[in-house]
């Protein structure tokens, strides 16, 4: 289980596919959880806020996965 | 085994925020992407205080203030835009360091009088929230930078001129 804290959100990606949404995260693009759609658009919701307002993240990743995001 | 697209470009492909503010200083094309915005608002109901102001490349410069408590308005919206006018605030905002300036949180006491400060090129954002009263600021610990003093600064002198006013700061 990796965390990584106090990071900022500074970009986003998707495109037609499904459930496939990236976010730029300490350098690098993390894909969000794609197991479920509707997990997939919620990160992708926290995400966007969290861009938009410049906000630190906490993000857990595993398998190469977004699992947990926190904004705050 | 993931079989969908993968982004291709990264954030560190382009040019940084600062990068492109140097070059919209010269160059009215790229200036037109570029855009500052400060919005300043708050304080008791009879002492309210609100200030927007936004510059850019392609739109000029438009701001409004209402202050209850000075009893200060005012309204402006550029007919056209003076590119040497929006250079010379974005030499303020290079010379300031706002840019490599780290942001704080947006946490303030109720009635505080806040200002968020965005800097822009189109694709890079800054976002910088302040306490915008000097005197709500030192009481709550929370005096800007020097960096972001100066470049509100700026863009206070710059409000003032094109409203024909003295001043516009709370």
């Amino acid at each position: 289980m990796a965390w990584l804290n106090n990071e900022k959100v500074q970009a986003l990606w998707s495109n037609h596919q499904k459930a496939n949404v990236y976010g730029w995260i300490d350098g690098a693009w993390r894909k969000f959880e794609d197991d479920h759609t509707d997990s997939c658009t919620n990160f992708a919701i926290l995400a966007a806020h969290a861009k938009d307002d410049n906000r630190d993240v906490d993000v857990r990743v595993e398998s190469g996965r977004v699992k947990e995001l926190y904004v705050w | 085994m993931d079989e969908n697209t993968k982004p291709t470009l990264t954030p560190a492909d382009g040019p940084s925020l600062a990068e492109r503010i140097a070059a919209a200083i010269d160059d009215r094309e790229i200036a037109r992407d570029v855009r500052l915005t400060l919005s300043v608002g708050g304080g008791v109901a009879e002492q309210s205080y609100r200030y927007q102001f936004e510059a850019s490349g392609g739109r000029g410069i438009r701001c409004e203030l209402e202050c209850e408590l000075s009893g200060r308005s005012g309204r402006s919206e550029a007919s056209e835009v003076d590119h040497e006018v929006f250079a010379e605030l974005l030499r303020e905002v290079r010379a300031s360091g706002v840019l490599t300036t780290p942001a704080e949180g947006a946490s303030f006491l109720p009635d505080t009088v806040v200002g968020v400060l965005d800097i822009t090129d189109g694709v890079n954002e800054l976002r910088h929230y302040f306490a915008a009263d000097p005197d709500q600021a030192e009481i709550q610990g929370r005096t800007p930078p020097r960096s972001l003093r100066r470049t509100i600064e700026a863009i206070y002198a710059a409000g003032a001129k094109a409203m024909g006013l003295r001043s516009v700061a709370p």
